[in-house]
């Protein structure tokens, strides 16, 4: 949509515009303003030299000696890699590789985002700014879901440089690379929003940074647990603790079917870095918790005083 | 029928909070601005006044009651497209350059690439602040901040612009800066709405006021009908000055000898009604006296603030009569559309 071309003018020559056009206008602004306030904090800077680093050791430093698709040796550093007897094939060690990064990116990444991105939204809510921005003729959900969509924005550059970075130094150095390395990146950006929007909720209700991002945290860690729960009942009778069996069932039963399925996402990115079949039901049960997040803190944004 | 820019009816706001007492903070305000007013909107501070602003722009949710802004109700984003606000309190992102910040708030309001850097071009030249177009709000004065705040709420082209203490915390050589742009602004049409309780600033902007004590108004109209005092006038003479109190015998309820300035001389009267203020000055005109000039005398808004919220002498005005302060910029006698609430 080009933002430069003149609609129509009302009669005190505004520009008319759709309430969808005027909308993605404002979320256009807000993403932008988001990104800009990333780089002045380092968020966005640090992500694209720590990823950059990454990038340059693994296509300078690892090299590979292959021999009619078989990894024969490997150099790191200039130093031999033992590779021995073992009769790797090479797409056995991209598959590897990937699985290496994804699995390593879905535990830190995930985290490490949470906690960048955890002072958004509060700071969107403070005295002075949030006054100015709601007196605007914009809606409070669009502002909200717009700072929201802004720092998701900032981590999806983060992950999309890591990922595609990967692939590329990969398909550049061995040919091979699945499609499905990528769809782990979306998988992981999905995890992630997932968990954040926990922290729209609590931030926008708290106005505090710090606590927000706990509770995504614990979003992030109780959908493990809660899945442990769910896939070893047994450890429930330990952790009861005299509680009626029926009622403890039913919390974990029903704290595992609420939070975001974030053991089944994981394993759904680790088989899509494999190559392997993947299942997109962790997907599906996760949305549920994430439009519930976001409907809560519309509302009370909505409603709130300022 | 033109309708009222900004109308309210019965209008009340009661915080509530877990812990402690509500706090009414309006108790029925009703308010009616037509197009092209410049409305002051005094108060002592904890009068309302804040709260009312918020509640018209959609800030604060009315307890009871009902507001409507350019024919929209308050909680309509859409109405807002065509209002300005500057608020009192503004915490401007510090990283961000003064065309960046304005560029965000161009956004918000739908306006094309092309329009809004041209529009962010003209009101930084507006307020002076062209040549700090591209540096961070974050090392800027308060005073560059004020300003900046006017330029973000006149971006927009605003028929209706809010200012929420404008004056405040700025050198006067600021406020000359502001008033001249508020003065431009309301010859253009905008309709202001200025909040503020430096009553010289008000006084110097608006035509119209109303005063908030309480959550309630308690006084409210034409500026200069405010001020004039009923059947006082101020006559000055450049002839006969020694003869004019003994001429003005009977043909007055009262002479009161004022201040004018050299080669002048000046007298308060005090009339039962322009009749007899007219046969004062045949009297005068029969005996070849020249006469200067014959003028309502004003009390200071100051004066017509402290009455209304019963803050100081009632009389205070007659006691401490005062040369007639300066007109307001637009002054339009006539009707008066600001009613008194509840």
């Amino acid at each position: 949509m080009n933002e430069a071309t003149s609609g129509t003018l009302d009669r005190t020559g505004r520009e008319e515009l759709s309430a969808l056009q005027l909308t993605f206008r404002q979320v256009r602004g807000l993403v932008s303003y988001t990104v800009r306030e990333s780089v002045h904090r380092w968020t966005l800077i640090t992500y694209v030299l720590g990823i950059t680093f990454f990038l340059l050791l693994l296509a300078t430093a690892v090299n590979l000696d292959i021999v009619e698709g078989t990894l024969a040796a490997a150099r790191l550093f200039g130093q031999d890699l033992q590779i021995g007897d073992l009769n790797i094939q090479l797409a056995d060690a991209v598959r590897y590789f990937q699985v290496g990064v994804i699995s390593t990116l879905y535990v830190v990444g995930v985290l490490l985002a949470l906690f960048l991105t955890c002072n958004y939204v509060p700071a969107l809510a403070r005295d002075g700014w949030v006054d100015l921005l709601v007196a605007q003729p914009v809606s409070r959900s669009t502002l909200l879901l717009g700072r929201a969509l802004g720092s998701a924005t900032v981590v999806s550059i983060g992950i999309a440089y890591l990922v595609v970075g990967s692939w590329l130094v990969l398909r550049l150095k061995t040919g091979l690379g699945s499609a499905g390395f990528l769809f782990a990146g979306l998988v992981i950006l999905f995890a992630y929003a997932v968990c954040y929007t926990a922290t729209v909720l609590v931030g926008i209700i708290t106005r505090n940074g710090p606590v927000s991002g706990m509770v995504g945290l614990m979003v992030w860690v109780g959908g493990h647990v809660m899945y442990a729960f769910h896939r070893f009942p047994e450890w429930q009778v330990t952790v009861r603790a005299g509680w009626p069996r029926s009622s403890a069932t039913a919390l974990s039963e029903g704290l595992y079917w609420f939070l975001p399925k974030n053991q089944g996402l994981g394993e759904l990115a680790v088989d899509a870095a494999r190559g392997e079949p993947v299942s997109l039901l962790p997907i599906v049960y996760s949305l549920p918790f994430a439009v519930v997040c976001l409907f809560l803190a519309c509302w009370w944004f909505t409603r709130r005083d300022y | 029928m033109s309708h009222p820019v900004i109308e309210t009816h019965g209008l009340r706001k009661v915080y509530k909070s877990l812990v402690g007492t509500p706090v009414e903070a309006l108790c029925g305000v009703d308010i009616r601005i037509e197009r092209g007013q410049a409305f002051g909107l005094l108060g002592p501070n904890g009068a309302g006044k804040t709260t009312l602003v918020k509640i018209l722009l959609g800030l604060v949710h009315a307890t009871a009651g009902d507001a409507r802004v350019m024919g929209a109700d308050v909680g309509n984003p859409a109405a807002r497209r065509r209002i300005g606000y500057m608020p009192e309190l503004r915490n401007y992102p510090q990283f961000l350059t003064a065309a960046r910040c304005l560029d965000l708030f161009g956004r918000l309001h739908g306006m094309p690439a092309n329009k809004r850097s041209a529009r962010i071009d003209c009101v930084l030249a507006d307020v002076d602040l062209a040549k700090w177009r591209d540096h961070k709000v974050g090392g800027f004065s308060k005073g560059m901040k004020q300003r900046l705040a006017l330029a973000q709420a006149l971006l927009n082209e605003p028929e209706l612009l809010f200012l929420d203490e404008p004056a405040e915390g700025i050198d006067p050589l600021g406020r000359v800066v502001v008033r001249n742009i508020l003065r431009r602004v309301c010859e253009r049409g905008t309709t202001l709405f200025m909040n503020s309780h430096l009553l010289t600033e008000v006084e110097m902007v608006c035509d119209e006021v109303a005063i908030l004590h309480g959550g309630r108004v308690v006084e409210s109209g034409v500026l200069a009908q405010l001020t004039s005092r009923e059947r006082e006038y101020r006559l000055t003479v450049a002839s006969d000055m020694e003869r004019v109190p003994a001429l003005l015998d009977g043909a007055t309820l009262g002479i009161e000898e004022a201040t004018a300035p050299t080669g002048l001389a000046a007298w308060n009267l005090l009339v039962h009604d322009r009749h007899q203020l007219n046969e004062a000055l045949d009297r005068l005109r029969r005996e070849n006296v020249l006469i200067e000039s014959i003028e309502p005398v004003r009390s200071s808004l100051e004066e017509v603030f402290l009455r209304a919220i019963g803050g100081g002498p009632k009389d205070s005005a007659k006691e401490t009569a005062t040369e007639p302060p300066a007109s307001p910029a637009t002054t339009t006698p006539g009707t008066v559309n600001t009613e008194v609430g509840a």
